[in-house]
């Protein structure tokens, strides 16, 4: 039951569509997903906001290919680019992932391979995904930590993962995921786990980087307060369905469903107006 | 303020109290009920095989076609017949009846000095893991002196300062198995100290040892079970080691590595070494079975 | 130094004394590190907390507010420093008598995964505390029981449930009768809704004010979660570092700010509003290692507002009198233009 569309967008990046799914041989018990439609803007900021059970980080997974084994998808696209990648296989998938959309996991210094620096593990990212070489590679990985604004790059370059605070590891995990220039990223509650103090400077970088790439970012998150703050675009999941897509002003200013009103005051606690 | 209750807008947020609830799984896969169809295929076969060679050998305790232990029931070295259906030793002895005999010998010992291994070696590494310091540091250093000596060479060395016997083969058996589970209890128990349910469980007024004992260690037990269950195909094979080398055992027991043994040189009179040797094969075979198919129940329902 | 407003529902129980229920003086806590070095955690803290109030301690990751909550209840033993409970020290005890303080204060824990035995069923989880602490036979203990699942709104179909069983929100009401079961006179509350979802959270403190109201407890919420602090507590007591920054009445400290790290936490706060106007006041890098803290005021080197001389004397927290009675911070420079010039105060929400 989604509430009527304001908007639909000119020239979607990402259209997901009618999406189902559930675990089990036939994905129907228990189903995660259910019809799950939207759509991210090009160029700007989205958001798909849920608490634990909302089906948000399944989605995210299904679109970049990677959801867990024994998640079956039953009906539904996901248009990208002209394509439905909904129907590839991992091979295909591989072309896709990393260069065109690209996704930073929650915890980024466990995504990070704790043997091997941090600059080997960029250049040879962007070696595996560009073929150029070692020392342009080691080049272009300077260039995307100095990108993601990481101090004293030529240092950094040489530590490991375990000698990044939590809030340098993520931007180490956005350059790595940045390397490879892609058009859609998506940022598993990228600020979890980080004090304010350092989300606000994370999101600030997020923002810039969007802003001057023209990238289109798709946040999946709980912090209604990161998306207030930075999103355009805002898609509600509770229990494996949408329950409302709006911009980002309507959805604070005028929210349609229950639930959206229900997030809103819950992460007020009341409001302190 | 003091907590004020929420305003109307969160009064809203209590009917996702049903949702909250409904978010908790409904019961995992209940403990009780455990269906033999759905038990992993090794622990299947592992208690099968078990179960023939727990009761065959049983069995033979109370009935052997000739005695066990009497030498010159038939001639030396007779070749498997109808009377004789392993044929005979070199004394004249009927292998069958003593390799079925020697069952209740080996498997006992192997038990026995599992289970000995297993309370000892993890209580004292749960103590270790949980006090710490010197106590820890001596245990620590005590398990590595002897896992630093070839288990056999061990053996015999322990064997021949405490005497033959039945009872000093279960001590050795047992002392050699001490350090895995000392440190393997130590270990889990040192990370689980980390967890907050041990903070928890002293603010509920729990001693030190409540907090082991009750808390810390019955939530450690997974991965030793898992262990011994590996390890006990290991200590029966160490057992009939032991009576192959000739220690602890005293001559004319019957053993299946002692029997192995006696029948090594005698190329021609194959039958002597071979019946108790597949019997080796066949308890450590079973242990294994049952120790993988506990592993695989347990990953299964992730106790 | 009870706030206005405070203790309106309190002095239900202690009344009797009327000093502080709780009492920290001094605490510190050192840990030693590998080669030999030092890790300060808590430096110098001193707070009092009176009965029937709630008390924040606010800060960020490394802020030792974690460390002092676990000072508070003497699971750690602080390294210098007294912590007193309704007038009697209680750091320094041991065995049964240490025990025996577990009655008057206890700890919610945060991760309600690992705080509870997931062997257990929650019966015998909420059984345990009972059978240490009072003589009752089993027939009122159960009655006890079923009154503390009353207590927290849980069904009592789920005492027979395992931890992994129940749900977060289910698991943390959970912890919370445990706690209460001995009728404690102080609660303290470590991130208590950090792992709860937001719908959750909301009814998990709901619970906590109610509770707070209706048994007099007085409790101490340790927390980076600005909204939840506003909620729950009368004031608060900013950490930085192990050290207390800033003090005063909640609702005063967040509106007007003095310390330039309570200044860059109100502002980093994220608002579930449509753009909120937000205060630009950031700070600078990263949080320093524990083990080689700067000899000036910790905050220096992030600082925006850092003079020459902040690199110099490490501050102490004095009265802030001009901007309203219980308000101390530890930044002179801070103080300095309050006494010159109208209050910095963050924009309104």
């Amino acid at each position: 039951m989604v509430t009527p569309q304001a908007t639909t967008e000119p020239d979607p990046i990402l259209v997901v569509d009618g999406l189902t799914g559930g675990f089990g041989r036939t994905g129907e018990s228990p189903q995660v997903l259910r019809d799950v439609s939207f759509q991210i803007p090009r160029g700007r900021l989205s958001a798909i906001v849920g608490e634990t059970g909302s089906g948000k980080s399944i989605t995210a997974l299904s679109v970049i290919g990677l959801a867990p084994a024994g998640f079956t998808r039953t009906r539904g696209s996901i248009g990208f680019e002209g394509r439905d990648l909904a129907g590839l296989d991992d091979r295909q998938y591989q072309a896709i992932r990393g260069s065109r959309i690209a996704m930073v996991f929650q915890d980024a210094r466990a995504s990070l391979n704790p043997t091997f620096s941090i600059g080997y593990q960029l250049a040879a990212t962007i070696r595996r995904h560009t073929g150029v070489s070692r020392s342009a590679a080691r080049a272009a990985a300077e260039e995307a930590l100095v990108g993601v604004r990481i101090p004293d790059v030529k240092r950094r370059m040489k530590q490991y993962p375990h000698q990044f605070s939590g809030g340098m590891a993520q931007r180490v995990a956005l350059a790595l995921a940045l390397s490879c220039r892609p058009n859609l990223l998506l940022l598993d509650e990228p600020t979890t786990g980080l004090d304010a103090t350092i989300q606000a400077d994370v999101m600030d970088l997020i923002v810039e980087l969007s802003e001057r790439d023209g990238l289109s970012v798709c946040l999946i998150t709980h912090d209604l307060g990161v998306v207030g703050q930075h999103c355009d675009h805002v898609v509600v999941m509770r229990s494996g369905r949408v329950v409302e897509r709006a911009d980002a002003r309507d959805l604070f200013e005028s929210p349609r469903h229950p639930y959206t009103r229900q997030l809103l005051a819950a992460s007020e606690l009341g409001g302190h107006a | 303020m003091t907590a004020t209750p929420l305003t109307k807008e969160t009064a809203d947020a209590n009917a996702t109290a049903i949702a909250d609830a409904a978010v908790a799984s409904p019961a995992s896969p209940r403990r009780g009920r455990v269906r033999w169809r759905g038990l992993p295929r090794s622990l299947q076969a592992g208690v099968v095989l078990s179960g023939v060679l727990v009761t065959v050998s049983v069995a033979a305790r109370i009935r052997t076609p000739h005695s066990p232990t009497r030498t010159g029931v038939g001639p030396p070295f007779e070749s498997p017949s109808s009377t004789f259906l392993f044929g005979t030793d070199q004394v004249g002895s009927d292998v069958f009846s003593r390799t079925f005999t020697a069952g209740l010998t080996d498997i006992g010992i192997t038990l026995i000095g599992v289970a000995v291994a297993f309370v000892v070696g993890t209580s004292l590494g749960a103590i270790a893991g949980f006090v710490g310091g010197i106590v820890d540091a001596i245990a620590m250093r005590v398990s590595e002196i002897l896992q630093s000596f070839p288990a056999l060479l061990l053996a015999m060395l322990m064997a021949s300062v405490l005497g033959g016997g039945l009872l000093n083969v279960v001590i050795v058996v047992a002392v050699l198995g001490i350090p895995g589970y000392l440190r393997l209890a130590r270990a889990e128990i040192m990370s689980k100290k980390e967890l907050e349910f041990s903070d928890a469980a002293r603010l509920m007024g729990n001693r030190p040892g409540g907090v082991l004992f009750r808390h810390l260690l019955p939530n450690s037990l997974a991965p030793v079970i898992s262990f011994t269950a590996i390890n006990a195909s290991w200590v029966a094979i160490l057992v009939s080691s032991l009576g192959f080398v000739g220690v602890g055992i005293e001559p004319g027991t019957p053993e299946w590595g002692s029997m192995v043994a006696s029948g090594r040189n005698q190329i021609n009179a194959w039958w002597v070494s071979f019946f108790p040797g597949i019997a080796i094969l066949l308890l450590a075979l079973a242990l294994f079975l049952l120790g993988d198919g506990v592993s695989d129940l347990k990953a299964r329902r992730k106790w | 130094m009870p706030s206005p407003g405070a203790g309106s529902a309190g002095q239900v129980e202690g009344a009797a004394n009327s000093g502080p229920i709780l009492r920290v003086d001094g605490v510190t806590m050192r840990f030693k590190v590998a080669g030999n070095r030092q890790l300060t955690a808590v430096d110098n803290v001193v707070l009092e907390v009176h009965a029937g109030e709630s008390v924040a301690l606010v800060g960020e990751s490394g802020s030792g507010k974690s460390t002092l909550a676990r000072c508070l209840v003497s699971l750690l033993e602080p390294t210098a420093g007294v912590v007193s409970l309704d007038g009697r020290q209680v750091s320094g005890l041991r065995g049964a008598a240490r025990r025996r303080v577990y009655q008057d204060i206890q700890l919610v824990f945060q991760d309600t995964n690992g705080s509870l035995n997931p062997r257990w069923t929650v019966r015998s989880i909420l059984d345990e505390p009972l059978r240490a602490y009072s003589d009752r036979d089993p027939g009122q203990r159960d009655t006890r029981v079923r009154e503390l699942m009353r207590q927290v709104e849980l069904d009592e179909s789920l005492l027979t449930r395992r931890p992994a069983e129940l749900s977060g929100g289910q698991r943390q009401r959970v912890g919370l009768a445990r706690a209460l079961a001995v009728e404690p006179k102080v609660l303290v509350l470590d991130e208590p809704t950090a792992s709860l979802d937001l719908s959750t959270r909301g009814q998990v403190l709901d619970l906590i004010g109610r509770i707070q109201r209706e048994t007099g407890l007085a409790c101490v919420l340790i927390s980076h979660d600005l909204p939840v602090v506003r909620h729950i507590a009368d004031r608060v007591f900013v950490m930085y570092l192990g050290t207390i920054v800033e003090s005063g009445p909640t609702e005063e400290v967040f509106r007007r700010p003095v310390h330039p790290y309570t200044r860059a936490l109100v502002a980093a706060a994220p608002v579930a509003r449509y753009r909120a106007p937000r205060d630009d006041y950031r700070l600078r890098g990263e949080i320093p290692s524990a083990m080689d803290l700067p000899s000036g005021c910790l905050l220096a080197g992030r600082c925006p507002s850092a003079i020459p001389s902040c690199f110099e004397v490490r501050p102490h927290l004095v009265h802030i009198g001009a901007i309203g009675s219980g308000r101390m911070a530890a930044c002179p420079v801070s103080a300095a233009a309050i006494a010159s010039a109208p209050v910095p105060s963050a924009p309104a929400r």
